[in-house]
């Protein structure tokens, strides 16, 4: 239950990988949240999603000053009140926890974006993966299903491998290939899904612009936190990831619903 | 009365086939190769020859092709799946021809002349892969399991595009169709359409067309479709999904030399 | 790759050749000049200059398979992916501060004090030298070239030749000197003597066996580009061209049990030099010619009339010409060679020199009777190239090769 005045959004993310929505009170801090992989219709999906937000949250649709709604389908939220880009929500979602200037990366299931955000949190400038390198998501699904693994079990494979696998990171077709080639040519199953994640990690540095302070938001590091160790051996830069990094976006869109 | 086996170690799927001394199928076994190639064919040949009712002494010679044939350790010898779709079609089919293997990562087109011989082959660049890869990937942004896609499209009344030249484009725009709140059917045969017209890209498509490769074996709508595009009738022949492997049975049989370090013949 | 005697006089002759340079450049003892692979290097030797040829240098990054930790720096500039991937490894080396050169004492590239290119071969020479003239604040001057020539015309090299008198006021200031007509028709003389005896090593592997093939002739076509115009160079193709004639009549092959010969069209791609050598061994075939290695044959060269001669030479190059010209010569070598089959490589960021793309290969497989394989690559950037694709691509063509022959034929 909310308190007597107090004012609470949600906000819907909803990405190509999963939909996530978070019930955030005021002051930012998040009452509930849920995810769901996206499958089928979007409208549906991110429905259910703000549905189990809320029953997290335990309160109603009515207690909702808005619903801000972002994401590759944030047109399919049925009930948002404003919807905002996923770049001023990631931004917005990580200044809450990191307010200072900084490089911010969101990495996500299809896009990775390296953004740079000023001392107010307002972006300067974002720039995405090369074209063919999109698909993180999938190509991490992949693999997974190549390696034998759930997608949720491929970081403690990865986590099982001193080295990795030399997969490429041109091209997310060409990385599958190389996938299956390190298999053949007789590296484990650990060493492959650690290169997978070196391979994601390398898509994102060669965007550039990377500048300390460096923070990482997006679900991809919350279930494969060897990308963020990859991109701070490949970057040479510390990296550190926001709470909640899948929820970032999520709750971006909330804080615009409150603004 | 002789027996011949090949094994087909694909990326995806390993194919194993038993033959007689005839060329007639004893029996067959699919496997999904998974991490460890060389365990998956054991796994596809001892199955092949659990349904052909033998044991391993009593197979003369098995050859293996495929992604994987180098880590085929039991095998006499190897061809590659060029080759032996092309070998395996030519027995079912009178050249000239072109054979068409679509599997799980590539796509091949293979050149024959009247004789069965190979003339020519176009794999598909790495960039545009038109395989059974992209349609595992459409089935599990649809939510529907892979072997309903094929029932699914069907169903499918309104034709669309997914006009992108590369499977990761593609992706992308299939899930701005899905945003757009098109029906599932209608993607399901847009993902279909989007295979065969790279395909079609591959090489001049006339004369007489023979489809292989596991695609056209769980989806029909592939041969159907690429006949169409055509204006002609696309044979599919016994088994497409392990023609390779009868491929590289028939080459055991024939004795076929293998390239590469000297295999005694 | 085959092991041959002179390998050993071929390093040390490179050795010296970048030593040289490098002491040139940081002593300032003579000027330096860059230059593009086939540009008017004769000029710059009569004037005195120590010549660098980054093409080389780019080559180098390549085969130490380094070239893919340099290129994203590269980009970062702005510089795309799919542009020339020497440009893109070579400028990102320096970015990195970082070059193979060092094994020979040198502390970075020789740094340039003019550079001077010939677009005869691409663009991209060009926008990578002005990459440099920007860097270091130095002259980019050259040769705007005619392309796509069918038969070289008059009027054709009349322009080239003019365009070189030109480059002359620069390129005498920065030399500090006058051009002497005497020493740049001995400049013209020695190259077009290197050009011969490079030819006829190249010539040798008609015989059958071949004594040496494409992937031994990228490595000792070092002295042919770097050292065009100077006399080590044909110091160095003397005492190739002679172990090479004793290979030859001892059928020594650089293929055991040669069974099937190809030609190979396009850029050799660096990173994979000998895993492809021993790919092509493994199947019993030599690639016995390639248009590459033969590129670096000027036979126009005549210290009678050097200027006019270069630009003759210029444009007469394979690189330089329309789509019949080019036909014509494969079909040429392939039969002076007697290959079986013409592989192809389609190098991604090298347009220039990627005969695929307009129908070529098939023409030519149709008039020749002889089959093609293309396959897709780059000659740096590794990411580009598939070792599974390459080898399902060639292991299926040579056992095309092989059906096709008749039983008992040259087994």
């Amino acid at each position: 239950m909310l308190e007597q005045g107090a004012r609470a959004a949600a906000g819907v993310d909803v990405g190509t990988e999963c939909v996530k929505a978070v019930v955030a009170g005021a002051d930012g801090r998040i009452l509930g949240r849920a995810v769901a992989p996206t499958r089928g219709y979007f409208q549906a999906c991110s429905y259910e999603v703000l549905t189990a937000a809320l029953d997290d949250a335990q309160l109603q649709p009515s207690d909702l000053t808005g619903v801000g709604a972002t994401g590759f389908a944030m047109n399919c939220v049925r009930d948002a009140t404003t919807t905002a880009t996923e770049a001023c929500c990631h931004a917005l979602g990580a200044f809450h926890h990191a307010p200072h200037a900084m490089t911010l990366v969101d990495i996500g299931g299809r896009d990775p974006h390296v953004m740079h955000v000023d001392e107010d949190g307002r972006r300067v400038d974002a720039r995405g993966v090369r074209r063919c390198a999109v698909g993180i998501g999938s190509f991490l699904m992949f693999a997974a299903r190549h390696l034998d693994v759930a997608p949720a079990s491929l970081q403690e494979l990865a986590a099982g491998a001193a080295t990795p696998a030399s997969v490429s990171s041109y091209c997310s077709v060409f990385s599958g290939g190389e996938v299956l080639e390190r298999l053949r040519e007789g590296a484990t199953r650990e060493e492959v899904a650690l290169g997978c994640l070196h391979s994601v990690a390398e898509r994102i540095v060669e965007i550039g612009g990377f500048s300390a302070p460096i923070v990482v938001c997006g679900g991809v590091v919350e279930f494969f936190p060897g990308v963020l160790h990859a991109l701070e051996n490949l970057s040479g830069v510390p990296v550190r990831a926001v709470p909640d990094a899948i929820y970032t976006g999520a709750l971006g869109a909330a804080l615009r619903a409150l603004q | 009365m002789k027996r011949y086996a090949g094994v087909d170690s694909g990326s995806w799927n390993t194919k194993a086939i038993v033959i007689d001394d005839d060329a007639r199928v004893l029996a067959r076994a699919v496997v999904r190769s998974g991490a460890d190639l060389a365990a998956a064919a054991e796994s596809a040949f001892a199955l092949a020859l659990e349904g052909s009712g033998f044991h391993r002494a009593d197979v003369e010679a098995v050859w293996a092709t495929g992604f994987g044939r180098q880590s085929v350790a039991f095998a006499d010898g190897s061809r590659t799946e060029l080759d032996c779709h092309g070998r395996g079609a030519a027995f079912y089919v009178q050249g000239p021809m072109l054979v068409i293997d679509i599997g799980g990562q590539d796509a091949k087109v293979i050149r024959l002349d009247a004789n069965g011989q190979r003339l020519a082959h176009r794999m598909n660049r790495k960039c545009a892969a038109g395989t059974g890869s992209f349609l595992d990937e459409i089935a599990l942004r649809l939510g529907v399991e892979i072997d309903r896609l094929d029932a699914l499209a069907a169903q499918s009344t309104e034709p669309l595009e997914l006009s992108s030249f590369c499977t990761v484009f593609a992706g992308t725009e299939l899930l701005t169709l899905i945003r757009a709140g098109k029906r599932p059917a209608d993607l399901a045969m847009a993902a279909y359409r989007s295979l065969v017209k790279r395909v079609v890209a591959m090489d001049v498509l006339q004369g007489r067309v023979v489809a292989t490769g596991g695609v056209v074996a769980y989806h029909p709508t592939m041969a159907r479709l690429l006949g169409q595009e055509m204006h002609a009738d696309v044979l599919v022949p016994p088994h497409p999904q392990e023609m390779g492997a009868f491929g590289a049975a028939l080459a055991a049989r024939e004795g076929a030399v293998s390239v590469g370090p000297e295999v005694p013949a | 790759m085959t092991t041959l005697k002179s390998a050993a006089t071929l390093k040390e002759t490179m050795g010296r050749y970048y030593r040289a340079i490098g002491q040139a450049a940081e002593r300032r003892t003579a000027p330096v000049a860059w230059c593009s692979s086939v540009g008017p290097v004769e000029l710059l030797r009569a004037l005195g200059f120590q010549v660098f040829f980054p093409e080389n240098h780019a080559a180098m990054l390549g085969t130490a398979r380094s070239a893919n930790r340099y290129m994203p720096l590269a980009h970062a500039q702005g510089y795309s992916q799919d542009v020339c991937s020497y440009l893109t490894s070579d400028v990102g080396a320096y970015l990195a501060g970082e070059t193979p050169l060092s094994a020979f004492g040198l502390g970075g590239i020789p740094r340039a004090d003019v550079l001077v290119f010939n677009n005869n071969q691409c663009r991209d020479v060009h926008d990578w030298f002005e990459w440099y003239g920007r860097t270091w604040n130095v002259p980019v001057i050259g040769v705007r070239s005619p392309r796509g020539i069918d038969r070289v015309r008059d009027d054709d090299v009349d322009g080239v030749a003019i365009q070189l008198e030109r480059l002359l006021p620069t390129l005498e200031s920065v030399a500090g000197s006058r051009l002497d007509a005497g020493r740049l028709a001995e400049s013209v003389r020695v190259s077009r003597e290197c050009s011969d005896l490079w030819e006829a090593c190249l010539r040798t592997a008609t015989h059958v066996p071949a004594p040496l093939t494409f992937f031994d002739g990228t490595i000792h076509m070092g002295p042919a580009v770097v050292l065009r115009g100077a006399p080590e160079a044909c110091d160095y193709y003397r005492a190739l061209l002679a172990e090479l004639e004793e290979r030859r009549q001892a059928d020594d092959a650089a293929v055991p049990r040669e069974a099937f010969r190809l030609y190979w069209e396009g850029m050799p791609v660096w990173g994979r030099l000998r895993a492809l050598s021993s790919l092509f061994t493994e199947f019993r075939t030599a690639v016995v010619a390639s248009t590459y290695c033969n590129s670096w044959i000027f036979s126009a060269l005549d210290p009678a009339n050097p200027l006019r001669s270069m630009a003759r030479a210029s444009l007469e190059l394979f690189i330089v010409r329309s789509e019949e010209a080019k036909e014509a010569y494969i079909e040429r070598m392939v039969t002076l060679y007697g290959a079986d089959g013409i592989v192809f490589h389609d190098c991604r960021t090298c347009p220039n020199n990627s005969n695929t793309r307009y129908g070529m290969p098939r023409r030519i497989s149709e008039r020749l009777g002889i089959p093609t394989l293309s396959l897709d690559g780059d000659v740096n950037d590794l990411r580009c190239f598939s070792d599974e694709q390459a080898r399902t691509n060639i292991e299926g063509f040579v056992e095309q090769l092989a059906d096709a022959r008749p039983v008992g034929a040259r087994a």
